[in-house]
C-alpha cells in the first residue's frame, strides 16, 4: 500500500488504487465478525458514567494502600460481604453476611446494594446501583475502598 | 451486465448529512453503527500495531468509541477535514497506552520492565505513530469504499470486479469463468473503479461537521 498523508483517489492510477485496495481487506472479517457483540456492549455503556472495563480487566479495592479485594471481569457476577456462603468475604465492622454484589454491564463494572443493612455508599452519596470508575470510593461498612482497574 | 442496473446510484444522489454530525446531534443507533463501521476498523488496524490481539484491540475499538460517543457533544467544532481524526487519534492512543499499561500491571512487571515500557511509548511519540495512523486510516477508508460498492452493485458484476482485479486472475480466465467477453470485463473494472473512488471522496467527506451533497 502506497503511503500518503491524504488519500486523493481521483490522483491515483488503477493499478496503485487496486494494490491499495488488496492491501486493505487484510484482517477486515475478523473485525467485522465482532460488531454486533460490541455495539451490543457499546449500547449498555454509554449512557453511563462508568470506566470501561475490558474483558481481562481485574478490579481492585484498596483500604488505605492496600488490596483488600481483587476481582476479575471474567467472574463477575459476585457478592460481597461478611457471610460464609458469599463469593468475596470482607470482615469489617458494619458490613452484612451479603452486603453488595458487582456486576458486569456491557464494558461497565455496576455496584448494586443487596438490601444491606447500613448502606452502601460510592463518593459519600448513598446508592442503590452505581457504575464504577477508577478512583472512586466505596463505603461499606466502616470501610472506605479506593477502586483500581488493573 | 455491462448496464448499470437500476438504483445503482440512487446513494450518491442523496443529500448527506454528514456522519460526525448525526453523530453529535442525534446520537442514535445508526449513526453509532456507521461510526463503528468506519472509525471502529481504523482504531482496529491501529492498535493491532502495539503487540495487541484481536480480542484487545475489539476492547480498544469498544472503550475508545464510547469516549467518542460520551464527548463528542463537547468537541469542538472545525470544519476542517482531518481534525477530527487528530481528535480521535489522541482518544485512540491514550486508550491503547493506558490499555498497555493495565496489562503490564496485570502482569505484576517489575519496575524495570515499566521503565522499558515508558521509553517505547515515548517512541510512540514519533513521526512512525503518525505514518502508522495515516496507513490504517487510508486501509479504513478503501476496506469501507470497496464494501459500500459491493453493496451497490449486483453480485455478478462485484464477482468480475474480484476476479479480475482484486484476485489478479488472467482476462482469458475471467471470460471463461463469467461467460462476458474480455472489452465488457474492462468496463466492470473501469465501472468499480469509478464507484470506489466517489465512496472514498464520500467517506472524506463524512467527516466534515456540516451538510454535504452528493
Amino acid at each position: 500500500m502506497t503511503r500518503q498523508d491524504e488519500t486523493a483517489p481521483e490522483h491515483i492510477s488503477d493499478k496503485l488504487m487496486i494494490r491499495d485496495l488488496q492491501a486493505a481487506t487484510d484482517s477486515s472479517e475478523v473485525f467485522f465478525s465482532a460488531r454486533e457483540l460490541s455495539l451490543e456492549n457499546m449500547r449498555l455503556s454509554v449512557p453511563s458514567r462508568g470506566d470501561f472495563f475490558d474483558r481481562k480487566s481485574i478490579l481492585s479495592f484498596e483500604l488505605d494502600g492496600v488490596d483488600v479485594l481483587r476481582v476479575s471481569m471474567c467472574d463477575l457476577p459476585v457478592t460481597v460481604g461478611r457471610g460464609e456462603r458469599v463469593d468475596c468475604r470482607l470482615d469489617v465492622e458494619g458490613i452484612s453476611r451479603v452486603h453488595c454484589r458487582l456486576e458486569r454491564v456491557g464494558g461497565l463494572v455496576r455496584l448494586c446494594d443487596a438490601g444491606s443493612k447500613n448502606g452502601t455508599r460510592v463518593n459519600g452519596k448513598e446508592i442503590e446501583m452505581q457504575d464504577l470508575c477508577e478512583g472512586d470510593t466505596v463505603q461499606i461498612g466502616t470501610a472506605c475502598l479506593r477502586v483500581r482497574r488493573m | 451486465m455491462n448496464s448499470r442496473p437500476p438504483g445503482e446510484l440512487t446513494q450518491v444522489s442523496q443529500t448527506r448529512v454528514s456522519l460526525l454530525l448525526r453523530l453529535r446531534h442525534e446520537n442514535n443507533e445508526q449513526s453509532w453503527r456507521e461510526f463503528y463501521t468506519v472509525y471502529g476498523r481504523l482504531i482496529f488496524g491501529y492498535s493491532l500495531h502495539f503487540n495487541i490481539s484481536y480480542a484487545e484491540a475489539e476492547d480498544i475499538v469498544q472503550e475508545v468509541c464510547v469516549k467518542v460517543f460520551r464527548q463528542i457533544g463537547r468537541f469542538d467544532y472545525s470544519p476542517q477535514r482531518g481534525r477530527f481524526r487528530g481528535w480521535l487519534k489522541t482518544i485512540t492512543r491514550n486508550t491503547v497506552i493506558d490499555y498497555l499499561r493495565r496489562r503490564q500491571r496485570r502482569k505484576d512487571a517489575t519496575q524495570k520492565f515499566q521503565e522499558t515500557l515508558e521509553a517505547q511509548f515515548l517512541d510512540y511519540e514519533t513521526k512512525v505513530d503518525e505514518e502508522i495512523w495515516a496507513w490504517e486510516w487510508k486501509k479504513t477508508l478503501y476496506e469501507n469504499a470497496l464494501e459500500r460498492v459491493r453493496a451497490r452493485v449486483d453480485s455478478g458484476t462485484f464477482k468480475v470486479f474480484r476476479l479480475y482485479a482484486l484476485e489478479g486472475m488472467h482476462i482469458d480466465a475471467v471470460v471463461e469463468e463469467t461467460g462476458l467477453n474480455a472489452n465488457a470485463v474492462y468496463a466492470v473494472k473501469h465501472r468499480i473503479l469509478k464507484y470506489i473512488r466517489e465512496e472514498v471522496d464520500r467517506l472524506q467527506n463524512e467527516e466534515a461537521f456540516s451538510d454535504q451533497t452528493g
